[in-house]
């Protein structure tokens, strides 16, 4: 008789527990819908806003690593969309600005990827005069470490001045590594993989302008930037 | 904790008898990371004391709807996904303000803090005290922060509010105050040693002024 009691309480006790756990686990299933829900919104709402925002944050980047006394054309207007997810490191198209004097080829600017930073990607425009000597390098995002990955950032240090005046034709593919690699680059201290995954796609993104030289500066232009509408 | 804690209470604690960082050792993560230089900290800082308020708030008025044993995988999401919408809203929005503040946020979901006083404030107070429990705690933490990081980055490079200009703007640059020029920096103040040094020290220092 106890025993039966003991069976049937037993019993109940288990029911009465899958309940709670089928109860806490909906629950929990809501709260994940709700929350992963705010974020799908929210990046749906800020999606274009934050990629326009970036283009207008390469177009001053531009003018900061070119001087704009140096063309005399349109550069905002004279782009073209360029892909290569080996050399440019993201399956996304890349752009490349061109800036010419009196007709002849005097720059371009090309943004890439970093696909290998500490944490994530690291959005960086690269600027070469037409013979693929680099005038500068600037980082466009990243979300390296602060005070220590983020010192690749122009206004934090100056390593990122290290890209300043190399070419592929001076340089050889062994000098684009970190000292510690055998290279001739000074990794940020405590901040090696930032630095080697920089150095590596600076190398790359200078491989892919080399290649294409020529043709990067001939194609129509084809993606035109919106200049930043005047509300105020 | 209940309701009856005046809000003047809750302030003192936040700053000084239950620090965050001080007193219940939580956020040492991101705090050894980013103190290497005062402005790295206050950037922090700020973040950290944003986060910590909305999620504060959020948390204390749905606190009634959260089953108790599942309370703490909630309070991970509910924050996660604040955290998240936030980094999103400020790349939209505040561009500036993001490139400064942007690189701290992914930081602040590994905070530890923030959960903490979730549970141990939020959960089982209303609103009101709980935004100013946020506000205490975050600015408590924020000035820890800035001790730590000009601290080293004195001890470090002989400098205080180095980088200054990041947060506040080309004026801010006459805010750096050199104190000596050095050719060599003192790296085992700015690596993480420094940090866990320092840090050790500013809770020894807080408990003899406090006893």
């Amino acid at each position: 008789m106890t025993e039966n009691n003991k069976e049937i309480s037993n019993q109940t006790n288990s029911s009465e527990m899958n309940r709670s756990v089928l109860r806490n686990g909906l629950m929990l299933g809501i709260f994940a819908l709700v929350s992963t829900g705010l974020i799908a919104v929210t990046h749906l709402l800020t999606k274009d806003k934050i990629a326009k925002e970036l283009e207008l944050a390469l177009v001053r980047q531009l003018t900061q690593m070119v001087p704009p006394e140096n063309y005399d054309n349109q550069v905002y207007n004279d782009c073209i969309k360029v892909l290569n997810k080996e050399l440019l490191g993201s399956s996304e198209a890349q752009q490349v600005y061109r800036m010419r004097n009196n007709q002849s080829n005097y720059a371009l600017m090309i943004t890439a990827v970093a696909p290998d930073g500490y944490s994530g990607n690291i959005q960086l425009a690269l600027a070469t005069d037409a013979r693929g000597k680099v005038l500068g390098v600037n980082i466009l995002a990243h979300q390296e470490t602060p005070g220590l990955g983020d010192k690749i950032e122009r206004s934090k240090s100056s390593w990122i001045e290290q890209f300043d005046g190399l070419s592929l034709q001076t340089q050889s593919k062994e000098y684009f590594k970190v000292t510690k690699d055998g290279g001739e680059f000074d990794s940020l201290t405590g901040a090696t993989i930032t630095s080697r995954a920089m150095v590596k796609s600076v190398y790359n993104a200078l491989k892919f302008i080399n290649l294409q030289n020529k043709q990067l500066f001939k194609r129509t232009s084809n993606c035109v930037v919106e200049q930043e509408p005047n509300d105020e | 904790m209940s309701n009856s804690l005046s809000h003047s209470t809750i302030i003192k604690n936040g700053l000084w008898d239950n620090n965050t960082a001080l007193i219940q050792l939580l956020g040492l993560c991101p705090l050894l990371a980013v103190t290497g230089s005062m402005i790295n900290g206050l950037g922090l800082g700020i973040a950290t004391t944003f986060v910590l308020v909305g999620s504060n708030v959020t948390v204390s008025i749905i606190r009634k709807h959260i089953p108790k044993e599942i309370r703490i995988p909630i309070f991970v999401m509910l924050i996660a996904s604040f955290v998240t919408n936030v980094q999103l809203l400020m790349n939209a929005y505040t561009y500036e303000l993001y490139l400064v503040l942007g690189i701290f946020i992914p930081l602040i979901v590994t905070n530890c803090a923030i959960i903490a006083r979730a549970e141990a404030f939020a959960s089982k107070s209303t609103p009101l005290p709980s935004l100013v429990d946020g506000i205490a705690q975050g600015v408590g933490f924020t000035l820890v922060l800035m001790v730590l990081g000009g601290f080293r980055e004195f001890v470090g490079q002989g400098t205080i509010l180095d980088g200054a200009h990041l947060l506040f703007g080309e004026w801010a640059k006459d805010l750096t105050i050199h104190f000596y020029l050095t050719e060599q920096k003192f790296l085992f103040a700015i690596l993480p040693p420094g940090a866990f040094i320092g840090l050790g020290l500013l809770i020894a220092a807080k408990n003899k002024i406090s006893s």
